[in-house]
């Protein structure tokens, strides 16, 4: 069977930009007015290119077979540690290097002690996010929610082409990291690794240092994300991030990846958490209780591995 | 001597027994009486969703729904009472429920064949979900107003302790000898320790998995009717973000997220210590951020440790170049 044109993987490589399609015309024609307004749609957008950096994190490593559920944590703390010391009267940019260098610090913990020690990466995270989560919430409570500094507040509201920066960014970011990651052979090493880290390892790829540098991307990116999402919601939140990792796990898996790795897309991680992002944003409209989106992502996550996994046996 | 500190189980009974002598040198209101009632509680409810872990993970599997599923057969006991059902019934019927939740999991993940991380988190989410909605339709105290021999169940004493913790105690002893010295307990070691050598030699390993984890179901909904009974309310908040906790304290206990290694003394061990931690965050009225940290710092300090002395046993005997 020539994989690259079986059903299966077709819909692994194209399914979630079908399924977000069909849920948005669905929502649009349904609920026309307060869905489909600009406000509504950019609304969306916009909130999705601030969590871009952390889904692309999460991605590169899900690729590799690798699972880092402190990605939620990080996002809360280093957003919050920015925005507390640039309303402490530090220089804004110091306060979102600072916020950077703690996700890099945090996801170089991480891969050090999941390569070099051979620890299961899902149960040491577990570990980072409980850690993390109770620094964040050490500053959070600190600022007291008070309003973060006027410059550190302005970031997320830069405008280029008269839309916040982050929105075209969004873009051009997805479109290199898909260029990059389909052409070039040394992102195909996270693929091969994802795969077979033993047979990558014998043919010359450096799987331990790729490992350690995804894991410290991927609290740097998370850091990122974190910094513009703090910089957007104006005042310090104990409840940033809280199951953000979740929800992009979610998203990957909708998306194609696969928890054995050497699955996965960016492009299609991002448009799976677009797809999220729209799916509670409608029910709402619908009246659905706000807190019943966890029973409906819940059901997603489990359908769609438990379809995956089916397949997977199929196809022997 | 080495050997004996190389399980974390060990460890872990050292730091209890030093913590517990520490706090009652050093604060007046540990050796109390109350002190006493509340940690003989946690030790009961958590110890009792720890045994169910504690077997899955020697099983080989674990499961993060089951707080979720504490909490939903709090609130599935207490809408029963509400519909004035007799007391035993509506506490083996949420008994019940847990143990077909957690035949669920069992279900998703022994013959769908979903990873147990995204079986049990989906429906972690599901059933928080659920408890969620429920909880819109009522106030923020949930429900209360229970029957007084309800409420007896999780605040009556016989002999100077809890009649919760007897209860534990009798299921921690059936819960050993069955895995000690019966071969249908031992199943859960050998399919732990090596799962495809357990189906070659004709191991049901689906109905393996799918027992532990409806065992699992049930001891976590057996804790949150107990919860119940004692704090005399059912809310929204009943067993949110247990799982963590109680994994720690298997994995301290000397549990291992790779299967096969685990015991009933363990899992009681760790959850007092954890429990031991919580208290001093209580008397020494620290800001409970830190619990988190805390709880982070020993789960990340217990999975170093052990893969550290994996690495120097290893590293004894190399049979494997890659």
């Amino acid at each position: 069977m020539d994989a690259g044109y079986s059903l299966t993987s077709l819909a692994r490589s194209y399914g979630i930009i079908f399924v977000a399609l069909v849920t948005f015309v669905v929502f649009s024609v349904v609920s026309r007015k307060a869905f489909l307004s600009p406000e509504n749609i950019y609304g969306l957008f916009y909130g999705v290119s601030l969590d871009l950096y952390a889904i692309t994190g999460f991605t590169l490593l899900i690729i590799m077979g690798e699972i880092d559920l402190s990605v939620g944590s990080v996002y809360a703390l280093s957003g919050t540690t920015a925005g507390y010391l640039a309303t402490r009267g530090f220089p804004t940019e110091f306060g979102i290097l600072i916020g950077i260098l703690i996700g890099f610090a945090v996801g170089a913990g991480n891969g050090l002690l999941v390569v070099k020690l051979k620890i299961n990466s899902i149960i040491l995270t577990i570990g980072t996010l409980l850690t993390v989560r109770g620094l964040s919430d050490v500053v959070a409570a600190t600022m007291a929610g008070n309003r973060y500094a006027e410059g550190f507040r302005a970031i997320a509201r830069a405008r280029f082409l008269s839309l916040n920066w982050t929105v075209p960014a969004m873009f051009l970011v997805v479109l290199v990291l898909e260029f990059v990651l389909s052409r070039s052979t040394s992102a195909r090493v996270l693929y091969y690794i994802g795969n077979n880290r033993k047979s990558a390892l014998i043919h010359g790829m450096r799987t331990d240092a790729t490992r350690i540098g995804a894991f410290v991307l991927s609290g740097g990116l998370a850091a990122l994300s974190g910094v513009l999402v703090a910089s957007r919601i104006t005042i310090a939140d104990v409840d940033m991030g809280r199951h953000l990792e979740f929800t992009i796990l979610t998203a990957a898996v909708i998306g194609g990846a696969s928890l054995f790795g050497g699955r996965g897309r960016v492009v299609n991680s991002v448009v799976a958490y677009l797809f999220l992002a729209m799916l509670v944003n409608g029910l709402i409209m619908f009246g659905v209780e706000p807190v019943f989106h966890q029973v409906i992502v819940g059901v997603i996550l489990v359908a769609v591995v438990a379809a995956d996994t089916q397949l997977n046996k199929e196809a022997g | 001597m080495l050997a004996w500190f190389q399980s974390s189980r060990e460890v872990a009974f050292l730091l209890t027994v030093a913590g517990a002598a520490t706090m009652a040198l050093t604060n007046r209101y540990f050796a109390t009486a109350s002190n006493f009632d509340s940690l003989q509680t946690i030790l009961a409810v958590n110890g009792m969703i720890a045994l169910g872990m504690m077997v899955l993970l020697i099983a080989g599997f674990f499961d993060l729904s089951v707080g979720s599923t504490m909490g939903l057969a709090g609130i599935v006991c207490a809408m029963l009472l509400h519909a004035h059902l007799p007391i035993p019934l509506a506490v083996a019927a949420a008994v019940l429920f847990g143990a077909t939740f957690g035949l669920v999991n069992g279900v998703l993940v022994a013959i769908v064949g979903i990873n147990p991380l995204v079986a049990t988190l989906g429906t972690m989410f599901v059933g928080r979900g659920i408890i969620e909605t429920i909880a819109t339709t009522q106030t923020l105290t949930g429900f209360t107003g229970f029957p007084k021999s309800f409420t007896d169940l999780g605040n009556a004493k016989a002999g100077g302790l809890y009649l919760m913790l007897w209860i534990f105690l009798a299921i921690a002893i059936v819960t050993h000898v069955a895995l000690k010295r019966f071969a249908w307990g031992r199943q859960f070691f050998f399919l732990g320790s090596n799962p495809n050598a357990a189906h070659s030699f004709g191991f049901s390993t689906r109905r393996i998995i799918s027992v532990a984890y409806a065992l699992a179901g049930a001891l976590a909904a057996s804790a949150g009717v107990l919860t119940v009974a004692r704090a005399e309310t059912a809310n929204r908040y009943l067993g949110a973000g247990i799982e963590l906790e109680i994994i720690v304290a298997c994995l301290i206990g000397g549990a291992s997220t790779s299967g096969g290694r685990g015991s009933v003394a363990g899992a009681i061990v760790g959850t007092m210590l954890m429990a031991l931690i919580r208290n001093s965050f209580v008397l020494y009225e620290l800001d409970t951020q830190w619990q988190s940290v805390i709880l982070g710092a020993v789960l990340i300090g217990a999975v170093v440790w052990e893969a550290a002395i994996r690495l120097a046993r290893n590293r004894a005997n190399p049979n494997e170049v890659i």
